[in-house]
């Protein structure tokens, strides 16, 4: 990058009007030259915007600005992010012009135009106010554009900003370019650290295109990674295809089984059907025979029932006859149940005596026992207590009484059989009288003779269809049934046998379908093969960049110790008592004496000049070509450093190089007289008298 | 590596010097290899790596593989 052109509004003591007004041309700094030199330098008085001036091309680039780092402890050095606006009074370095504030006119921006890989750019960053009155920096918003005039190609924001890191200056290497003399001292303070500084080493690995190695062999390991999944997952892809081929060829050979089956089905199924067709045709040839078998069949078929009918008719008959003639004789039952009757009432009065009898005989028995016993006793016939002791008179006339009764009861026993025998016969005889059948054997008769005719009738038509079937084949018309209804049978078996593997095969041929669907690709055996070349490459790849980086991280810090240590001789005003400088691998420095041997106590200027060596060989052998905008060079050096310095940059070096001195370090007019073939430009800061905090750019071109 | 050789020339060379010894396979598509390390040097710097590895894959894939 080399700048071309950069514009300052109301940039910190660069105070401009608002815009359209006297005064609203913003301060440009122009680095266009004739003469094609490199040389420029910015002088002024303090606080009149140089270091502004720096800070101003950063802000531009990475949206921030700090203070010039100071130290407080004398040790450690200390800066703070600069805000977008805040009043003079709160002494918080702005980067709003503090008079522009207080007049209301919050916007400020830095355009830079440029240079970059043979085309023309702007980069415009600018911040405005969000709110009629601002009072800090979140009333504000900041924007960033870069333009390519060629392209005409345009970014904003976030991809301005990418395109800034990626192809100007990362922020990280900025600490080469934005050089200032309190940083060159912390530099030279860490460079001759015994202890490493693993930031610093990472910052020179940078500049030194380390990361095209170091970040292309991650970049290079992590595509293989991807691949290396990729070949995985066309691997497994293939085990899962090769089993879903497995499974379609299961179902293929099961279906061509079926299809097998269905087709001898069918063989089965016409042939069963032109059996039918056939014995339907030759059956109907013998239809009417059919029929009278059929009928002859039915009745023959019919006629053991009947017959067996009619037995049991006759049987009932015969009974009923014989019960007929025992109706005959009821008149002479009924004289025989009159002579009767005299007979059971007798038998029914011996009854009731009998009980009387066995009553009494029990009482006299009792009373014996109880007297015995010496028990009073109520009498169960007359209910009176009754003295258990009876006399003697008593005690015999009751022996007599029972000896009577038992006597009685006895005779009347004896004729028990008899009485049994007469209440029997009369029952019968009582039954006898009872029975009336004459219509039940009247309807029997009538079945017997309705079943005599049908028996006789069928039998005749039996008689007559045999007649008319005399000469046929009967038992082959009825073969010929049974093959139609074996043929029928064999179909159906057929049909269903079809039907179940027709079922069978379209559920195979939705797992065939699922199968198919299942499998990934094609068999993957080329992707794979392509995949196995993509791998191979970048192995080879990874392989080549570790190697190089390996043989570069040597000889590059070879080479920039070469190259530091001459950039040192030509600085260091004690060429004779020094012969350069050597670097650790971790790029610690080290400052040689005539002999080769390690200077024990360097000076501050041998330091400061050290570390300017080291800084430059970096920005001089790294592939970014940006402006070197130097704060304060000849700080913590004497004067003859300073000349080399200043002689170094513009004499040997192809990029642009701002001085900005403090007041005290160098004098314009002896820099300008001294250095007048190599400048190419020079600006002077001053504040016209009477508005402190209004910078004017005094510029001078030199050819 | 002489004295005026910048960083960049430097690894071209070891690059172009480790290639000469070790060809990359046969089978490698025209320039590719070139093409990847010119989008490695492209963005060297930039710390999100997702648009480089992007690009490199796009390259590979875009390249023709048969034999």
């Amino acid at each position: 990058m080399r700048i071309d052109t950069i514009q300052l509004y109301n940039w910190t003591s660069f105070w401009n009007a608002p815009r359209g007004e006297e005064g609203s041309t913003p301060h440009i700094f122009s680095f266009k030259s004739d003469s094609n030199r490199n040389g420029y330098a910015i002088f002024g008085e303090n606080s009149r915007g140089k270091t502004s001036f720096s800070s101003a091309v950063y802000w531009a680039l990475y949206g921030e600005a700090w203070t010039i780092p100071v130290s407080e402890d004398g040790k450690s050095l200390t800066r703070e992010r600069r805000p977008l606006v805040g009043h003079p009074n709160e002494e918080n370095n702005p980067l709003l012009n503090t008079t522009s504030f207080r007049e209301g006119n919050y916007d400020f921006y830095v355009v830079i135009n440029f240079t970059h890989n043979g085309e023309n750019y702007s980069l415009t960053r600018q911040a405005f106010a969000d709110k009629d009155s601002v009072t800090s920096d979140d009333d504000m918003s900041v924007n960033l554009l870069i333009r390519n005039f060629d392209t005409k190609e345009e970014f904003f924001e976030l991809e301005a900003q990418e395109f800034i890191i990626s192809d100007i200056l990362p922020k990280n290497l900025s600490r080469f370019f934005f050089l200032d003399g309190e940083s060159i001292t912390q530099y030279r303070a860490l460079i001759a650290s015994k202890v490493e500084n693993l930031e610093l080493r990472s910052n020179i690995e940078e500049i030194l295109n380390f990361p095209i190695l170091q970040r292309g062999i991650v970049d290079i390991r992590e595509i293989k990674s991807e691949y290396s999944t990729k070949k995985f997952q066309i691997s497994k892809d293939k085990k899962k295809n090769r089993k879903l081929i497995g499974i379609i060829e299961s179902a293929n050979t099961k279906i061509t089984g079926l299809k097998e089956i269905i087709d001898a089905q069918q063989v089965s199924w016409k042939k069963a059907d032109d059996m039918i067709a056939g014995l339907e045709s030759e059956l109907s040839l013998h239809k009417s025979s059919e029929a009278l078998i059929a009928e002859k069949d039915t009745l023959s078929g019919s006629m053991p029932s009947k017959s067996e009918r009619l037995r049991n008719y006759y049987q009932r008959r015969k009974n009923e006859n014989k019960e007929l003639w025992l109706h005959f004789l009821q008149e002479k039952v009924k004289n025989e149940l009159g002579k009767l009757d005299p007979m059971r009432t007798e038998i029914r009065k011996n009854n009731l005596e009998m009980v009387r009898l066995e009553s009494q005989i029990n009482h006299l028995k009792e009373l014996d026992q109880d007297e015995e016993n010496n028990v009073q006793t109520t009498c169960k016939l007359c209910n009176h207590t009754r003295s258990v002791k009876r006399s003697s008179e008593e005690k015999a006339k009751d022996l007599v009484d029972m000896n009577k009764y038992i006597s009685r009861h006895s005779e009347l026993k004896s004729q028990t059989d008899t009485e049994l025998e007469i209440n029997h016969r009369y029952d019968k005889i009582r039954n006898f009288k009872n029975i009336s059948r004459i219509s039940i054997i009247n309807q029997n008769s009538s079945e017997i003779k309705q079943l005599d005719e049908e028996i006789r009738i069928d039998n005749r038509r039996i008689d007559d269809i045999e007649s008319l079937l005399d000469g046929i084949d009967e038992e082959g018309v009825k073969k010929l049934r049974v093959d139609i209804r074996e043929q029928v049978e064999i179909r159906s078996k057929a049909e269903l046998r079809k039907a179940q593997a027709d079922k069978e095969i379209a559920k195979l041929q939705i797992l065939i379908s699922e199968s198919t669907r299942g499998q990934v690709g094609d068999d993957g055996s080329d992707e794979e093969k392509i995949l196995d070349k993509k791998l191979r490459l970048l192995d080879w790849m990874e392989g080549m960049l570790s190697s190089v980086l390996n043989e570069y991280s040597q000889t590059t810090r070879i080479q920039v110790e070469r190259i530091a240590s001459d950039t040192f001789m030509s600085l260091t005003n004690n060429p004779e008592g020094l012969s350069g400088l050597t670097l650790n691998t971790s790029f610690g420095l080290t400052i040689l004496d005539h002999e080769d041997f390690p200077v024990s106590n360097p000076t501050p200027g041998m330091m400061q000049c050290a570390a300017i060596s080291l800084i430059d060989t970096l920005g001089k052998i790294s592939n970014i070509e940006f402006p070197i905008l130097f704060d304060t060079p000849g700080a913590s050096i004497d004067q003859t450093h300073r000349d080399n310095i200043v002689s170094h940059y513009w004499n040997n070096r192809d990029v642009q190089f701002v001085i900005i001195p403090s007041s005290g370090e160098y004098r314009a007019d002896e820099v300008e007289s001294k250095y007048e073939e190599i400048i190419a430009r020079t600006w002077e800061l001053e504040f016209p008298k009477g508005s402190p905090n209004k910078t004017k750019v005094r510029n001078r071109m030199w050819n | 590596m002489s004295a005026d050789t910048s960083s960049k020339d430097a690894i071209e060379q070891a690059l172009s010097d480790y290639m000469e010894a070790n060809p990359p396979p046969d089978f490698t598509p025209i320039n590719l290899v070139e093409r990847i390390m010119k989008i490695l040097e492209k963005n060297q710097f930039r710390k999100n790596r997702s648009r480089p590895k992007k690009n490199i894959v796009e390259q590979i894939e875009f390249s023709s593989w048969d034999d």
